[in-house]
Protein backbone atom coordinates (compact mmCIF):
# COMPACT_ATOMS: atom_id res chain seq x y z
CA UNK A 1 0.00 0.00 0.00
CA UNK A 2 2.54 2.53 0.84
CA UNK A 3 4.17 2.08 -2.43
CA UNK A 4 1.15 2.59 -4.44
CA UNK A 5 0.74 5.55 -2.09
CA UNK A 6 4.57 6.74 -3.21
CA UNK A 7 3.40 6.45 -6.86
CA UNK A 8 0.11 8.39 -6.20
CA UNK A 9 2.52 11.34 -5.38
CA UNK A 10 5.06 10.65 -7.86
CA UNK A 11 3.11 13.26 -10.25
CA UNK A 12 3.20 16.21 -7.41
CA UNK A 13 7.35 15.71 -7.40
CA UNK A 14 7.30 15.88 -11.48
CA UNK A 15 6.11 19.66 -11.15
CA UNK A 16 9.08 20.68 -9.53
CA UNK A 17 11.19 17.94 -11.30
CA UNK A 18 13.43 20.36 -13.19
CA UNK A 19 13.19 22.92 -10.61
CA UNK A 20 11.22 25.44 -12.53
CA UNK A 21 8.78 25.90 -9.44
CA UNK A 22 11.57 26.84 -7.20
CA UNK A 23 12.82 29.23 -9.76
CA UNK A 24 9.35 31.10 -10.23
CA UNK A 25 9.44 31.70 -6.27
CA UNK A 26 12.71 32.58 -6.05
CA UNK A 27 11.77 35.17 -9.00
CA UNK A 28 8.71 36.13 -7.48
CA UNK A 29 10.49 37.16 -4.44
CA UNK A 30 13.18 39.11 -6.21
CA UNK A 31 9.86 41.00 -7.80
CA UNK A 32 8.90 41.83 -4.13
CA UNK A 33 12.68 42.57 -3.12
CA UNK A 34 12.59 45.48 -5.76
CA UNK A 35 9.01 46.31 -5.01
CA UNK A 36 9.83 47.12 -1.56
CA UNK A 37 13.41 49.06 -2.61
CA UNK A 38 10.75 50.90 -4.47
CA UNK A 39 8.50 51.79 -2.02
CA UNK A 40 10.69 52.25 0.69
CA UNK A 41 13.48 54.40 -0.99
CA UNK A 42 10.83 56.42 -3.22
CA UNK A 43 8.42 59.03 -1.19
CA UNK A 44 4.93 57.94 0.31
CA UNK A 45 3.18 59.76 -2.79
CA UNK A 46 5.45 57.72 -5.38
CA UNK A 47 3.74 55.94 -8.05
CA UNK A 48 5.07 53.00 -6.09
CA UNK A 49 3.93 53.74 -2.80
CA UNK A 50 -0.12 53.89 -4.35
CA UNK A 51 -2.12 50.71 -4.13
CA UNK A 52 -1.90 50.66 -8.02
CA UNK A 53 1.87 49.74 -7.81
CA UNK A 54 1.39 46.81 -6.74
CA UNK A 55 -0.02 45.80 -10.28
CA UNK A 56 4.19 45.64 -11.17
CA UNK A 57 3.61 42.27 -8.81
CA UNK A 58 0.53 41.29 -10.86
CA UNK A 59 2.96 41.50 -14.12
CA UNK A 60 5.30 39.82 -12.45
CA UNK A 61 3.29 36.75 -11.87
CA UNK A 62 1.61 37.04 -15.02
CA UNK A 63 4.97 36.99 -16.66
CA UNK A 64 6.20 33.73 -14.16
CA UNK A 65 3.05 31.84 -15.47
CA UNK A 66 3.50 31.95 -19.16
CA UNK A 67 7.07 31.64 -18.54
CA UNK A 68 6.83 28.28 -16.72
CA UNK A 69 4.36 27.22 -19.42
CA UNK A 70 6.72 27.76 -21.73
CA UNK A 71 9.94 26.11 -20.71
CA UNK A 72 7.70 23.19 -19.41
CA UNK A 73 6.35 22.96 -23.40
CA UNK A 74 10.36 23.64 -24.42
CA UNK A 75 12.07 21.84 -22.41
CA UNK A 76 9.90 19.07 -19.53
CA UNK A 77 7.65 17.88 -22.15
CA UNK A 78 9.77 16.98 -24.58
CA UNK A 79 12.10 15.26 -22.28
CA UNK A 80 10.48 13.48 -19.62
CA UNK A 81 6.66 13.23 -20.60
CA UNK A 82 3.53 15.81 -20.44
CA UNK A 83 1.13 16.13 -17.59
CA UNK A 84 -2.38 17.19 -17.15
CA UNK A 85 -3.21 17.59 -13.21
CA UNK A 86 -6.24 16.93 -12.15
CA UNK A 87 -8.57 20.04 -11.71
CA UNK A 88 -8.55 21.70 -8.14
CA UNK A 89 -12.04 20.92 -6.35
CA UNK A 90 -13.84 24.22 -5.44
CA UNK A 91 -13.81 23.27 -1.68
CA UNK A 92 -10.08 23.15 -1.89
CA UNK A 93 -9.81 26.12 -3.44
CA UNK A 94 -12.51 27.90 -1.08
CA UNK A 95 -10.60 25.99 2.08
CA UNK A 96 -7.24 27.35 0.94
CA UNK A 97 -8.36 30.38 0.23
CA UNK A 98 -10.04 31.07 3.82
CA UNK A 99 -6.66 29.60 5.26
CA UNK A 100 -4.75 31.98 3.41
CA UNK A 101 -7.04 35.40 4.42
CA UNK A 102 -6.63 33.69 8.00
CA UNK A 103 -2.74 34.39 8.20
CA UNK A 104 -2.69 37.30 6.58
CA UNK A 105 -4.97 38.81 9.50
CA UNK A 106 -2.71 36.86 11.75
CA UNK A 107 0.48 38.42 10.26
CA UNK A 108 -1.14 42.04 10.21
CA UNK A 109 -2.41 41.57 13.78
CA UNK A 110 1.27 40.20 15.12
CA UNK A 111 2.91 42.39 12.77
CA UNK A 112 1.27 45.81 14.30
CA UNK A 113 2.16 43.78 18.10
CA UNK A 114 5.67 42.69 17.73
CA UNK A 115 6.96 45.36 15.36
CA UNK A 116 8.73 46.49 18.42
CA UNK A 117 9.94 43.23 19.07
CA UNK A 118 10.83 42.18 15.16
CA UNK A 119 13.18 39.45 16.57
CA UNK A 120 10.09 37.21 17.65
CA UNK A 121 8.14 37.89 14.68
CA UNK A 122 11.42 37.13 12.73
CA UNK A 123 12.14 33.90 13.89
CA UNK A 124 8.02 32.99 13.66
CA UNK A 125 8.14 33.64 10.27
CA UNK A 126 11.49 32.22 9.27
CA UNK A 127 10.15 28.36 10.69
CA UNK A 128 6.72 29.03 9.56
CA UNK A 129 8.41 29.30 6.06
CA UNK A 130 10.85 26.45 6.60
CA UNK A 131 7.72 23.77 8.04
CA UNK A 132 5.56 24.59 4.94
CA UNK A 133 8.65 24.20 2.44
CA UNK A 134 9.48 20.75 4.74
CA UNK A 135 5.92 19.84 4.63
CA UNK A 136 5.99 20.03 0.65
CA UNK A 137 9.23 18.21 0.47
CA UNK A 138 8.04 15.73 2.37
CA UNK A 139 4.62 15.53 0.55
CA UNK A 140 5.79 14.52 -2.56
CA UNK A 141 8.88 12.71 -1.15
CA UNK A 142 11.95 14.79 -2.59
CA UNK A 143 15.23 14.15 -2.52
CA UNK A 144 17.13 14.11 0.40
CA UNK A 145 19.24 17.48 0.01
CA UNK A 146 16.37 19.35 -0.29
CA UNK A 147 15.98 19.11 3.57
CA UNK A 148 19.22 20.97 3.65
CA UNK A 149 17.18 23.68 1.78
CA UNK A 150 14.72 23.73 4.10
CA UNK A 151 17.38 23.75 7.29
CA UNK A 152 19.10 27.01 4.84
CA UNK A 153 15.73 28.97 5.18
CA UNK A 154 14.85 28.33 8.72
CA UNK A 155 18.73 29.46 10.02
CA UNK A 156 18.93 32.17 7.64
CA UNK A 157 15.56 33.89 8.92
CA UNK A 158 16.67 33.05 12.11
CA UNK A 159 20.18 34.81 11.74
CA UNK A 160 18.27 37.79 10.02
CA UNK A 161 15.46 38.02 13.02
CA UNK A 162 18.53 37.74 15.30
CA UNK A 163 20.92 41.04 13.40
CA UNK A 164 20.84 44.09 15.45
CA UNK A 165 19.29 46.39 13.61
CA UNK A 166 22.19 48.89 12.71
CA UNK A 167 23.73 46.06 10.72
CA UNK A 168 21.03 46.13 8.21
CA UNK A 169 19.87 50.01 8.53
CA UNK A 170 21.89 51.17 5.78
CA UNK A 171 19.78 48.89 2.91
CA UNK A 172 16.38 49.53 4.64
CA UNK A 173 16.70 53.54 5.31
CA UNK A 174 14.49 55.98 3.22
CA UNK A 175 12.29 58.89 2.92
CA UNK A 176 8.66 56.85 3.84
CA UNK A 177 10.30 54.80 6.57
CA UNK A 178 9.41 56.82 9.58
CA UNK A 179 5.88 57.02 9.94
CA UNK A 180 3.93 54.57 7.98
CA UNK A 181 3.03 51.56 9.50
CA UNK A 182 3.18 49.60 5.79
CA UNK A 183 6.35 50.53 4.75
CA UNK A 184 7.68 49.68 8.34
CA UNK A 185 6.32 46.27 7.51
CA UNK A 186 8.23 46.15 4.59
CA UNK A 187 11.70 47.18 5.77
CA UNK A 188 10.69 44.37 8.61
CA UNK A 189 10.43 41.58 5.69
CA UNK A 190 12.81 42.87 2.80
CA UNK A 191 16.12 41.30 4.78
CA UNK A 192 14.08 37.71 4.68
CA UNK A 193 13.28 37.84 0.88
CA UNK A 194 17.14 39.28 0.50
CA UNK A 195 18.32 36.31 2.48
CA UNK A 196 15.63 33.56 0.82
CA UNK A 197 15.21 34.39 -2.83
CA UNK A 198 18.81 33.31 -3.48
CA UNK A 199 18.19 30.17 -1.75
CA UNK A 200 15.18 29.58 -3.99
CA UNK A 201 16.90 30.46 -7.42
CA UNK A 202 20.33 28.45 -5.98
CA UNK A 203 18.36 25.27 -5.54
CA UNK A 204 15.66 25.68 -8.40
CA UNK A 205 18.87 25.74 -10.74
CA UNK A 206 20.78 22.89 -8.79
CA UNK A 207 17.58 20.79 -9.63
CA UNK A 208 17.63 22.14 -13.43
CA UNK A 209 21.01 21.43 -13.72
CA UNK A 210 21.10 17.91 -12.34
CA UNK A 211 17.57 17.23 -14.70
CA UNK A 212 19.26 18.26 -17.98
CA UNK A 213 22.50 16.47 -16.99
CA UNK A 214 19.97 13.63 -16.33
CA UNK A 215 17.42 13.41 -18.74
CA UNK A 216 17.71 13.50 -22.84
CA UNK A 217 14.78 14.19 -25.72
CA UNK A 218 14.32 10.97 -27.80
CA UNK A 219 14.35 9.98 -30.78
CA UNK A 220 11.36 11.29 -33.14
CA UNK A 221 9.75 7.63 -32.93
CA UNK A 222 9.85 7.51 -29.57
CA UNK A 223 5.92 7.55 -28.97
CA UNK B 1 -12.48 -19.72 2.39
CA UNK B 2 -11.66 -16.93 5.46
CA UNK B 3 -13.19 -14.02 4.04
CA UNK B 4 -9.61 -12.10 4.00
CA UNK B 5 -8.06 -14.74 1.03
CA UNK B 6 -11.52 -14.43 -0.44
CA UNK B 7 -10.81 -10.96 -0.66
CA UNK B 8 -7.30 -11.56 -2.45
CA UNK B 9 -8.86 -13.87 -4.45
CA UNK B 10 -11.21 -11.39 -5.40
CA UNK B 11 -8.59 -8.55 -6.79
CA UNK B 12 -8.90 -7.70 -10.22
CA UNK B 13 -6.40 -9.44 -11.59
CA UNK B 14 -5.55 -6.64 -14.83
CA UNK B 15 -5.03 -4.49 -12.77
CA UNK B 16 -3.18 -6.60 -9.88
CA UNK B 17 -0.25 -6.87 -12.46
CA UNK B 18 2.82 -4.72 -11.20
CA UNK B 19 3.79 -3.00 -14.79
CA UNK B 20 -0.10 -2.29 -15.19
CA UNK B 21 -0.81 -1.40 -11.45
CA UNK B 22 1.90 1.33 -12.19
CA UNK B 23 0.36 3.17 -15.07
CA UNK B 24 -2.89 2.95 -13.75
CA UNK B 25 -1.78 4.54 -10.17
CA UNK B 26 0.22 7.31 -12.17
CA UNK B 27 -3.14 7.71 -14.08
CA UNK B 28 -5.54 7.89 -11.36
CA UNK B 29 -3.59 10.61 -9.91
CA UNK B 30 -3.65 13.19 -13.25
CA UNK B 31 -6.06 14.03 -15.45
CA UNK B 32 -3.57 13.35 -18.61
CA UNK B 33 -0.11 11.91 -18.74
CA UNK B 34 1.40 11.31 -22.66
CA UNK B 35 3.70 7.77 -23.00
CA UNK B 36 6.66 9.71 -22.47
CA UNK B 37 5.92 10.41 -19.50
CA UNK B 38 4.97 6.68 -17.91
CA UNK B 39 8.05 5.28 -19.61
CA UNK B 40 9.91 7.90 -17.40
CA UNK B 41 7.87 7.04 -14.52
CA UNK B 42 8.21 3.02 -14.74
CA UNK B 43 11.12 3.11 -16.44
CA UNK B 44 9.31 0.21 -18.47
CA UNK B 45 10.40 -0.09 -22.44
CA UNK B 46 8.23 0.77 -24.86
CA UNK B 47 7.26 -2.50 -26.08
CA UNK B 48 6.05 -3.69 -22.73
CA UNK B 49 4.50 -0.03 -21.85
CA UNK B 50 2.37 -0.46 -25.16
CA UNK B 51 1.79 -4.20 -24.42
CA UNK B 52 0.31 -3.39 -21.18
CA UNK B 53 -1.77 -0.11 -22.36
CA UNK B 54 -3.75 -2.04 -24.91
CA UNK B 55 -4.49 -4.74 -22.12
CA UNK B 56 -5.70 -1.84 -20.15
CA UNK B 57 -7.61 -0.35 -23.46
CA UNK B 58 -9.28 -3.19 -24.05
CA UNK B 59 -10.76 -3.52 -20.79
CA UNK B 60 -12.42 -0.13 -21.00
CA UNK B 61 -9.97 1.26 -18.40
CA UNK B 62 -7.81 3.80 -19.88
CA UNK B 63 -8.70 6.05 -23.58
CA UNK B 64 -5.65 6.28 -25.49
CA UNK B 65 -5.78 9.75 -27.59
CA UNK B 66 -3.29 10.04 -30.46
CA UNK B 67 -2.43 13.33 -31.54
CA UNK B 68 0.78 15.80 -32.50
CA UNK B 69 2.58 17.99 -30.74
CA UNK B 70 3.97 20.27 -33.30
CA UNK B 71 5.45 17.38 -36.15
CA UNK B 72 6.32 15.13 -33.17
CA UNK B 73 3.46 12.31 -32.51
CA UNK B 74 2.07 12.28 -29.11
CA UNK B 75 -0.06 9.38 -27.50
CA UNK B 76 -1.99 10.95 -24.84
CA UNK B 77 -3.66 8.88 -21.88
CA UNK B 78 -6.13 9.11 -19.23
CA UNK B 79 -8.32 6.39 -17.31
CA UNK B 80 -11.75 5.94 -17.90
CA UNK B 81 -14.66 6.51 -15.52
CA UNK B 82 -14.44 2.67 -15.38
CA UNK B 83 -11.15 2.53 -14.76
CA UNK B 84 -10.98 5.18 -12.06
CA UNK B 85 -13.81 3.05 -10.44
CA UNK B 86 -11.77 -0.19 -10.52
CA UNK B 87 -8.76 1.04 -9.14
CA UNK B 88 -10.67 2.37 -6.11
CA UNK B 89 -12.46 -1.03 -5.45
CA UNK B 90 -8.84 -2.52 -6.45
CA UNK B 91 -7.71 -0.56 -3.16
CA UNK B 92 -10.05 -1.03 -1.25
CA UNK B 93 -10.18 -4.78 -1.27
CA UNK B 94 -5.99 -4.65 -1.01
CA UNK B 95 -6.14 -2.82 2.39
CA UNK B 96 -8.55 -5.41 3.06
CA UNK B 97 -6.87 -8.31 2.65
CA UNK B 98 -3.97 -6.91 3.84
Amino acid sequence: MQQIQALLNRPRLYYNIDGAGEIAIGIMLLGFLSLFWMQIHSSLHSFWNQPYGSLYILLICLALHFGVKAFKQTVTYPRTGFVRYKATPIWYLLASALVAAATVLFIAAAGRHLLNAPNVLGVFFALFLAVCYGYGIARVRAVPWKWLVAGAIALSGTIVALLPATVLQPFIAGPSVANDFGVKLLVALFPYFLVWSPLFLLSGSITLILYLRTTHVPAPDGQ
Amino acid sequence: MNSQIQTIAELDRLIHEPGRLMIVTLLYAVDQADFLYLQHETEMNKGTLSSHISKLEDAGYVEVLKTFRGKIPQTLLSLTKLGRQSFKEYRKKLRKAL
